[in-house]
Formats: structure tokens, C-alpha cells, sequence
């Protein structure tokens, strides 16, 4: 395969250059043709923006220009965790996701304080040992998430327990999220919350078991590292963000501006990136229930050193606590994280 | 208009002219005619513009159209394919993919039927009536599952989309195929495609597919409508507007009169252009399935017109006798490109 990348081919090609034929042969035998009969080549992921015909991107604004397909096996060196509906259907039906800390599947949910994860018709595809009330909203015909112009492919719902303070979670079990030199991952989701006044949740990595003995909001400390979004207090709307070393950093980084969770069923997309130096902060809101989503766009870059945590091994998981008495319901559409490992060069 | 600013999308997005920076495939074959002068900034356009295999990991290989994958053969043309994402859930971002195959078809055995509808967050619910069965036959490539009919004369199965998430408007698009074989032709009905109907109701023997166009009852769909008949037709109703197009007035005309044959249906609507186009192929059992063929195009035509009028996919099969025969299906599958991001309403 000849060698050299974008750059190296445009330098075969500045101003005043004569290109020769063997900088001809590089950048065609470099490059991707549509018919070629023989198996072709890509060595580093590859990204899909918007799919408009419209729009020339070049920077690492929007999400989807810096994040690979969530699709497992796609890329041999990303590592992909993408729980969406076809994937909780497998998992669900298998009874592959287990109780957080079982340690015996991809995917761990707290069964602690009677919380559901739900996918289906009334216990049939229900975990957690507690049926679904009656009369729950589910229908996502109804649902606003799923109204016609927007995805209809399902969800899942992540469910509390009843009193004031119980929370649950879902979280993918292998803790390979690091933030070292060489490793770069992202992490998105996308959902809605019932009742946005009366409950807290928090997406990302953590190091400790999101079990529902813990807690997202407790103070940095030695083995409570995490990378992620916090909604932290019930009664305010405002997301920060939390990156966290040992006892370094803090939990209540605000945004500038600020992002706020301020209506009930609002779809919210989130993403992370760590590209290796700083953590990136991506975020879409809907401004109404019924408004189509938007691009992820990028609204923080975080580079302090000493609060990144770098020398810890962490977890993809959404957490959803109810500040209030009674069940709390987020409408997950996907939950996804990629490592790519660049140790192996 | 910015300096930077040459147009805008039909989406309302601008286009920017970065300094030689990437462009379409047309775009850049202007600049390589016969005579010209091809200048740094035209290589530039057309490097930038390329998807290499290079060792950069900083460089973003990212690719703004959709990526399609056709037959894998440089002898075969797939003319379905070649304009069709990859039915792969999560692969391009804003493509939406439902698919129920042998892969996911599994873990359907729960699947709810259409009863259980207000209930579920499902992609897929099936018929109250028939049975939803797992029968791996190796008549297909990729095995299969099934769908039997019950014992009653002119009772419908059938597997549906739960979200009513396909519109045609000109903010859409959106492809669907499925391929499948019923094990006694001349005895069953079938239709593949959108209906705004729940598929649940009581039709008689007409059938839901054969229903007179009215309102709350559109539709852009395949049926094969008479069962002694092998004629599958295409049609399309907004209201009591109707656009029909007979098989025999296909490109190739599509026939289903043998037993357990396996018929591939494709339907893309293509909302910028108002039109829907429309592939099939069909195969003897156990033969390897050939590349669909463009069969007709619909275009301008009876629509229905969202967003009034949501509809589901739904496979929708009637047999015409008591026998509980198989329709085995290898495949259903539905891809939605998102332009939600461009649209701030509809």
C-alpha cells in the first residue's frame, strides 16, 4: 500500500511542484474507488456527518464529525458498546443484562429499589422483578420522542423506584474508558425524562460501580474518578459537567452558556470525546417536546491536567435518581460508547 | 450572503467554500476537462474531497452522502443497492434503520401482537391472529423466520412497524425490502408497504390491501390482490386519489405463481424528487436470490402526503383457504434518512 496521508499527497501538489508519476500513483492508489473489484482499505475510522449534500464540514464542531460508527466489529481497533433497540431486544430476551456488579454480562442494570428496565409489553421483557404499572405512558406512538418525523425505531425505559431518592442504573460492565495519550473514546446518548423538575441523572464514565450505594454527586476522591454530564439537584434544571482525579476537580462545572433540562419529555442527545489530551462536551436539546432533534454540537473543552483521570479504568453508564417521591421514567433511544486503542502502534 | 457563503442546501444549511476544500464528484470533474488548467487549488478540492486509506489518525475521513454497498460482484448489477444505506442499525448517524431479520428475529419470540400495541416500544408487533413462528428453513440464504395463518378463510398475519414513522413529503426519504416465500401461492394474498390503516381491523375478505381508496385509509404499496391470480401491482392512494400500476406494465413484469418462490421487494421514496420507485425480483425456491430490478417509477402520483398521513410497514399476508401455511421471511427491513437536523418544523 503506498504510504502517506492527506497531507503528504496535497504537499505532492503545492504550488510549483511538478508531480511526478509516482505522486500520481500515490494519491489514486490511496484513494477509495467505487468500482474496484479488490477488498480496499481504511486505516483509520470512518465518519459520517450530517448525510446532506449541502454542508461542508471541517472542524470538530458537530459530534458526528469526530465520532466513528457505533457499530460493533465495524472497525477492528474500536471497541464498541451500543445498547439501542435492536441490541436490548438480544440482551433483554437472553436475560444478558444483570443485576450491576454480577459481573457475568456486557450490560448491568441496579435492580435495587424495585427499578425497571423496560422494553416491552407488560413483564415480558421487564427486569427487575417488579411489573410495570398499568397504565404507564409506553406507547410510543404517543410517546413525543417518536413522533412520525423522528426516528420510530424504539427505545427502552430505564425506570426508579418509588421514594424520594432511589435511583437505578444502566451501565455497560467492562471498565475500559481511560483517559490516557493513547487512547481516544466517545461516548453518546439520547433521551427524554418525565418529570424534569423532580429528578437528578448523570451520563458518562465513572470508575466506581454505579450501584445505587453510591452516588454521582459525592465529592471527588480516590477511586470516584468520572468523565460526564450531571443534573445534580432535583429542583434545578442546569446540566454541568464533572471530570474528576482522585480528590482533584469538580462535580458542578457549569456550561457557558448554560444547559438546562428545563421541560418535561425533552429528547436530549449528549456526547463525549476524549481525544486523547482534553475531554470534549457535545450537546443537543429539543426546544419543545414535539421539535425534531438537532445536531450534538461541541460546548466545552476541558484540558486541566491534574483533574483528568488518567490513571483510571471506567464505565459507560447513565444514572436517573427521583428527587421525589414516585417512579421516574427516562426513554433511552441509544446508549453507545467507542474506545479506539492506539497502543497497538 | 457571507463571503464564505456560495448557496444553501434545499435543506436551508449554507454552503461554504473553504479554499479548496472538498466538493462533489461533479464538481470536481469540471475542473479536469480536456484543456484545462488544473491549478493547486483544484487538487486540493479533489484530495480533500477523497476518502484515503492513510495512517493520519487526525485526519477525519468523514463522508457526507450515504456510503452503499451493492452486489460485492463486479459482474453483478444491483441496481437496488447501489442507492440504498446499509440496513445497519447505528452505522451513519442519521439514518435511522428497523430491521427484522434472521440476526434480531430471535429475540422476537416476545414479540408482542398488535393487542399488546399500546404497551410496547417495539420496532415490530405482529397479527393477533396466525402464529409467529421460528422456522429456520435453508430454502433461504439466511435462514428465516415465519409467519403462519390461522385456520379461517381470509384471516390476515402479519408483521407491522409499531411507529407510524413513514411519511412521504418532500423532507423524507426512506427505503424498505423484504424477501420472503409463501408455501402455497395460488391460495394467499400479500401486500408490502406503507399503510396508514392499523392492519388489525376486520376486512373481510376484501382485505386491507384491497380496500377502496379513502381517507384515513392511504397507502403506498406492493399487493399481490386476487389470490388465483400471480399479478403482484403497485399502488398509491392519498384520500380517494389512486394511482395504480399493474405488474404488467412493469419493466419486468412480476409474477408470483409458484409455491415457496422468494420474492424480493424494494420501495424507496425519494421526497426531494416526489417519487417513489419500486424493485422487485422473484426466484425459485432454494435458488440463489438475484439483484432486484427497477420496476416502475412513480412519480408526481397519488401520494399520500405527510405529515397528515403517518403510516406503518407492515407485511401484510391473507390466505384465501383453512390451511395454516407458512409465508417464511428472511427479511424485513426499513431505513429512515433523518432530516429532522435541517427542518426546524414540518
Amino acid at each position: 500500500m503506498p504510504k502517506g496521508d492527506t497531507n503528504d499527497i496535497l504537499n505532492n501538489f503545492t504550488t510549483g511542484k511538478q508531480p511526478t508519476e509516482n505522486d500520481w500513483k500515490q494519491l489514486i492508489k490511496n484513494s477509495l474507488n467505487v468500482v474496484e473489484t479488490s477488498p480496499q482499505t481504511l486505516v483509520s475510522p470512518l465518519r459520517f456527518t450530517s448525510g446532506s449534500h449541502g454542508t461542508n464540514y471541517s472542524s470538530s464542531h458537530y459530534f458526528d464529525e469526530i465520532a466513528p460508527a457505533f457499530v460493533p466489529n465495524l472497525h477492528p481497533n474500536v471497541t464498541v458498546f451500543c445498547l439501542e433497540p435492536h441490541t436490548f431486544l438480544a440482551a433483554s430476551s437472553s436475560g444478558a443484562i444483570k443485576n450491576v456488579g454480577t459481573n457475568g454480562s456486557l450490560w448491568e442494570f441496579d435492580t435495587d429499589n424495585n427499578s425497571i428496565l423496560h422494553g416491552g409489553p407488560s413483564g415480558s421483557l421487564d427486569i427487575g422483578g417488579y411489573n410495570i404499572v398499568t397504565g404507564v405512558p409506553f406507547d410510543i406512538s404517543s410517546a413525543p420522542q417518536f413522533k412520525p418525523y423522528q426516528s420510530g425505531s424504539g427505545a427502552f425505559s430505564l425506570v426508579t423506584g418509588p421514594d424520594s431518592g432511589d435511583k437505578t442504573s444502566i451501565s455497560a460492565n467492562p471498565p475500559i474508558f481511560q483517559c490516557s495519550s493513547d487512547q481516544q473514546w466517545w461516548a453518546k446518548t439520547r433521551f427524554d425524562i418525565d418529570l424534569h423538575d423532580n429528578m437528578e441523572f448523570f451520563f458518562g464514565v465513572m470508575e466506581h460501580s454505579p450501584d445505587s450505594a453510591t452516588t454521582f454527586d459525592q465529592s471527588a476522591a480516590d477511586g470516584k474518578d468520572r468523565v460526564g454530564f450531571s443534573k445534580g439537584v432535583h429542583t434545578n434544571d442546569e446540566i454541568k459537567y464533572q471530570v474528576t482525579k482522585n480528590a482533584v476537580g469538580s462535580i458542578i462545572n457549569p456550561f457557558a452558556p448554560a444547559i438546562n433540562y428545563s421541560s418535561d419529555r425533552l429528547r436530549i442527545s449528549l456526547g463525549i470525546w476524549w481525544d486523547g489530551s482534553r475531554v470534549n462536551f457535545y450537546h443537543n436539546v429539543t426546544t419543545s417536546f414535539v421539535a425534531p432533534v438537532g445536531q450534538m454540537e461541541k460546548i466545552k473543552d476541558y484540558s486541566f491536567s491534574f483533574a483528568i483521570p488518567d490513571d483510571s479504568n471506567m464505565r459507560l453508564c447513565f444514572i436517573l435518581q427521583t428527587g421525589t417521591s414516585g417512579r421516574k421514567t427516562a426513554t433511552i433511544e441509544y446508549l453507545c460508547g467507542a474506545v479506539l486503542n492506539n497502543r497497538l502502534n | 450572503m457571507a463571503d464564505n457563503v456560495i448557496g444553501y442546501s434545499n435543506f436551508g444549511q449554507p454552503i461554504i467554500n473553504h479554499e479548496g476544500g472538498p466538493r462533489a464528484i461533479n464538481s470536481i470533474a469540471t475542473f479536469f476537462k480536456k484543456g484545462s488548467r488544473i491549478r493547486v487549488q483544484e487538487m486540493k478540492m479533489l484530495i480533500s474531497s477523497s476518502a484515503f486509506n492513510n495512517t493520519d489518525h487526525n485526519v477525519t475521513q468523514n463522508i457526507q452522502s450515504l456510503l452503499c454497498f451493492s452486489s460485492g460482484s463486479p459482474d453483478i448489477v444491483d441496481v437496488w443497492h447501489e442507492k440504498t444505506p446499509p440496513f445497519v442499525p447505528h452505522f451513519h448517524p442519521y439514518i435511522k434503520v428497523l430491521n427484522l431479520d434472521y440476526s434480531t428475529a430471535p429475540y422476537y419470540n416476545t414479540m408482542p401482537t398488535i393487542d399488546d400495541l399500546d404497551y410496547n416500544q417495539k420496532m415490530f408487533n405482529r397479527s393477533s391472529t396466525g402464529s409467529y413462528v421460528s422456522s429456520f428453513t435453508t430454502d433461504f440464504r439466511n435462514t428465516a423466520f415465519g409467519l403462519q395463518q390461522s385456520n379461517v378463510a381470509n384471516e390476515s398475519t402479519h408483521i407491522h412497524t409499531n411507529s407510524k414513522c413513514f411519511m412521504c413529503n418532500e423532507f423524507n426519504e426512506w427505503w424498505v425490502e423484504t424477501r420472503f416465500a409463501t408455501v402455497d401461492a395460488d391460495q394467499v394474498e400479500f401486500a408490502f408497504g406503507m399503510f396508514e390503516q392499523t392492519p388489525n381491523g376486520t376486512y373481510g375478505a376484501t382485505g386491507l390491501h384491497n380496500q377502496a381508496p379513502s381517507n384515513g385509509k392511504d397507502r403506498l404499496i406492493f399487493a399481490k390482490s386476487i389470490h388465483n391470480e400471480n399479478a403482484v401491482n403497485v399502488s398509491s392512494s392519498n384520500g380517494t386519489a389512486f394511482t395504480g400500476v399493474s405488474a404488467s406494465a412493469f419493466t419486468t413484469p412480476l409474477e408470483y405463481g409458484s409455491n415457496n418462490s422468494q420474492i424480493s421487494l424494494g420501495i424507496h421514496w425519494n421526497g426531494p424528487k416526489n417519487e417513489a420507485k419500486f424493485y422487485g425480483s422473484i426466484d425459485g425456491a432454494t435458488k440463489t436470490p438475484t439483484p432486484m430490478k427497477l420496476l416502475t417509477t412513480l412519480t408526481d402520483a397519488n401520494f399520500p402526503t405527510g405529515p397528515t398521513t403517518t403510516m406503518r410497514l407492515v407485511l401484510y399476508v391473507q390466505g384465501n383457504d383453512t390451511q395454516t401455511d407458512n409465508t417464511n421471511i428472511e427479511y424485513i427491513r426499513a431505513a429512515i434518512r433523518d432530516y429532522g437536523i435541517f427542518k426546524s418544523s414540518l
